[in-house]
């Protein structure tokens, strides 16, 4: 759940990137640290194994500047990918403002998605979201690759939603920012003004 | 708004003790960092720290589940040696917040916990006492256009 603090006029969000093992969530991340100005972004850290599958997750804040008068800070986070991880994704989703479903492009993994983009509904259910009404945006991955699937056909097969879509190719930053880009406004426009004293 | 009474309370508190050899930090369940103290050069930074300890809080909190119920209120998060640590406790509020405290060199790091949950004890009472829930409020922007999103992007990216 966002945070607004009318004191400091100052925006806090929580964005989560989802989707199945190596889809290129955790290199979403890194390639936003990499070419984000310094004093923008703290450290990202990963919480992962020797082979640097995430185990838990990985975690990068981010400083926008303002918009409209507020500091906008977003918290981006990846979930570990790996099926037998359900619980700590049903952790880190807690609290989330957006999503970006990031999916992996090649025919093999069409089904590693689709069981994925499930598991994400049935988490966002159990914590009393709904995947119709959650900002959220869809990354067609691995573009460069020779084995994949058109986007028409990922489009169809993942996305009944109709939500922004957006290809990619993760490591050579090709349509990360766009995506990152897109999931911040769908955030942005879902605030509500907040508690006040 | 919470953030506020945080504020409002760290403010009439002493908190030298806590302040000499490390650092308090309160965060929301999601690991948004709602107010953060030490007197230490800042070498982290809050966003990362408290995310952090409500992953490491929230992982506990699962883990003992396996035993069944579970009342989180009385459980206490350490990651210690005799000296040097890592402690988190749950602010027992609506809110659902964790207190974090860590501390490097104590020479004894169980008096400096037992005035930490005095705090915490503290804190929960002065929400209980001093809490106005107000109103949600409507969108907070109507509408953002993309050139707005391109000048906050802008600002950022190297």
């Amino acid at each position: 759940m966002s945070f607004v603090n009318y004191n400091t006029k100052e925006i806090n969000c929580k964005i989560v990137y989802y989707g199945p093992g190596l889809g290129g969530k955790t290199t979403n991340l890194q390639y936003i640290y990499k070419k984000t100005a310094g004093d923008a972004k703290g450290d990202m850290v990963s919480l992962d194994t020797e082979n640097e599958r995430t185990i838990f997750f990985d975690f990068l804040p981010l400083d926008l500047g303002e918009i409209r008068g507020f500091k906008t800070r977003f918290h981006l986070y990846t979930v570990p990918g790996q099926v037998f991880y359900e619980s700590s994704r049903k952790l880190i989703l807690r609290g989330v403002d957006g999503i970006v479903f990031v999916a992996d492009s090649q025919l093999e993994r069409m089904e590693a998605n689709i069981e994925s983009l499930k598991s994400l509904e049935t988490n966002l259910k159990e914590q009393g979201y709904d995947i119709d009404n959650i900002p959220i945006v869809f990354q067609w991955n691995k573009r460069d690759l020779p084995n994949i699937a058109s986007s028409d056909d990922i489009n169809e097969t993942l996305n009944s939603l109709g939500k922004p879509s957006f290809d990619s190719i993760a490591h050579k930053g090709d349509g990360v920012f766009e995506t990152l880009k897109a999931i911040s406004k769908l955030v942005l426009l879902n605030l509500k003004g907040g508690l006040k004293s | 708004m919470i953030e506020g009474l945080l504020r409002e309370f760290f403010s009439t508190e002493n908190l030298e003790s806590f302040f000499d050899k490390g650092a308090i930090i309160v965060s929301r369940p999601d690991g948004i960092p709602l107010v953060s103290y030490e007197v230490h050069e800042k070498g982290w930074t809050d966003s990362t720290l408290s995310a952090l300890a409500a992953a490491s809080w929230q992982a506990a909190e699962n883990i003992i589940k396996v035993f069944g119920a579970l009342d989180s209120s009385d459980y206490r998060f350490s990651f210690d040696t005799s000296s040097s640590g890592f402690y988190i406790l749950k602010v027992d509020t609506e809110d659902d917040l964790v207190i974090s405290y860590i501390y490097n060199g104590h020479d004894n790091p169980g008096k400096i916990k037992s005035q930490f949950r005095r705090l915490k004890s503290a804190l929960e009472d002065y929400i209980l006492e001093n809490r106005v829930e107000g109103q949600k409020e409507d969108f907070l922007f109507d509408d953002i256009s993309d050139d707005e999103m391109d000048q906050l992007f802008g600002n950022v990216v190297g």
